[in-house]
């Protein structure tokens, strides 16, 4: 045996290896499409995206409209889109309303803008409770609401994908786009979090 | 055969002992590479033209103590195997010595080709978008609707804590395959729901919007 000495394989990746090796074996995948993916969701698809489409919102009134009223065409302008984002629909938080997103049923989201969601996003905990008590969810990821400011809540159930476009924050007029997108989080444009402050 | 399905655990709006939201699963990515192998086998599969438009509903056909005690990428595996066994690609023995050859430290061979390659990658870019369809909507923004309770023997994406409730349409979508009549295309309505609507007087104020196919929905009397 050589010197090194290998980690055992999880059950997990066992299952995935043993999969991947039979639809390689039988012709039915191709390894670098698999490869292609991987990388992609590793390093140009994230929410930097989704940040650059807010950031450009705050400041370019034409484009908000235009986001506002076809997200998926804004997104294009920008070379964003792809699966899960062929319908995608921006949702305006202001100070009299707070959207927040979920997908009850599995775990749809807007891919192309915000990547692969986080886990808790697809967990059970989230997905039952934010369409039943949304203020206390929120509250607990560190988010309070005003009772004044209605909570919407948007459950993607069929085809379109929610991307909320947080409240710019305060003090940001003389940012550079770059710098403002840098402030757009990714829990933000879910409707858990807010905008950060410069 | 598949068995009709439709109503299963993964409907999970408005249950309530799940406990908190786990916030520190907070990761922009795969938590493990083979969740980004997992991710990437499924694009590959619809690439090569696999049979992978059921995977919402073969994930739904999930035992339910399976379901709840897997993980995410887990599900995803599950289906995969589970769609195409059903189609006769694969069969379970092929799975399981497949698995035992990996145990015992079998390494994978790699096929490539470069254009599936090249087609999985601008799946993840702008897609060309199809030409406005005419479609004769039944409901309309404004319209008050109810949910109904009952649909065909099939999967359904109508979540089962909106049915029976009344709504308001507040946006018309579509038409978009029918889940479990995919060969038929439906408008979908984003419909607005008061919060105590759906859970009653002591409902923390909110209102909750689902998108759901005609079929769901009927007019309000």
């Amino acid at each position: 045996m050589g010197s090194e000495h290998q980690r055992e394989l999880t059950p997990q990746e066992i299952r995935a290896q043993a999969l991947e090796a039979l639809l390689v074996d039988k012709g039915l995948v191709a390894s670098d499409a698999i490869d292609t993916v991987v990388e992609a969701f590793s390093n140009d698809i994230g929410p930097r995206n989704g940040a650059r489409m807010v950031a450009k919102a705050w400041t370019d009134a034409d484009y908000r409209r235009r986001l506002l009223a076809d997200a998926t065409a804004a997104a294009a302008e920008l070379g964003i889109g792809g699966l899960e984002g062929e319908h995608v629909v921006a949702l305006e938080n202001t100070s009299d309303i707070h959207n927040v997103v979920v997908c009850t049923l599995c775990s749809c989201y807007p891919w192309p803008m915000l990547g692969i969601p986080p886990v808790w996003y697809k967990s059970p905990p989230y997905r039952s409770r934010v369409v039943r008590e949304p203020r206390t969810v929120l509250r607990e990821m560190g988010l309070q609401i005003p009772d004044h400011t209605e909570v919407r809540v948007w459950d993607s159930s069929a085809q379109i994908r929610y991307l909320v476009v947080p409240l710019r924050p305060a003090g940001t007029e003389s940012l550079t786009g770059d710098e403002l997108a840098a402030l757009v989080t990714r829990d933000s444009m879910i409707g858990v979090g807010l905008a950060l402050s410069p | 055969m598949t068995h009709v399905f439709m109503d299963g655990i993964h409907d999970l709006g408005g249950m309530h002992g799940f406990g908190p939201i786990d916030a520190a699963r907070a990761g922009h990515g795969f938590e493990a590479g083979w969740e980004g192998r997992v991710h990437g086998m499924l694009i590959a599969l619809a690439v090569g033209g696999q049979p992978v438009s059921g995977f919402r509903h073969a994930i739904e056909r999930i035992p339910p103590t399976e379901y709840l005690a897997s993980s995410y990428y887990e599900h995803w595996l599950h289906a995969i195997e589970l769609l195409l066994t059903e189609a006769g690609t694969l069969t379970r023995e092929e799975i399981v010595t497949a698995q035992a050859r990996i145990a015992s430290g079998a390494v994978a061979g790699r096929r490539d080709v470069p254009q599936a390659a090249q087609i999985a990658r601008a799946l993840l870019s702008p897609l060309p978008r199809s030409a406005p369809q005419a479609m004769p909507a039944h409901f309309a923004a404004g319209d008050q609707v109810r949910v109904r309770r009952h649909f065909g023997p099939d999967h359904n994406r109508c979540p089962r804590y909106v049915r029976g409730a009344m709504g308001v349409v507040e946006h018309v979508a579509g038409p978009s395959p029918v889940p479990g009549a995919e060969l038929t295309r439906e408008p979908v309505y984003t419909v607005a729901f008061a919060s105590h609507e759906l859970w009653g007087s002591f409902a923390e104020p909110a209102t909750v919007r689902v998108d759901l196919w005609e079929r769901y929905l009927e007019q309000e009397a």
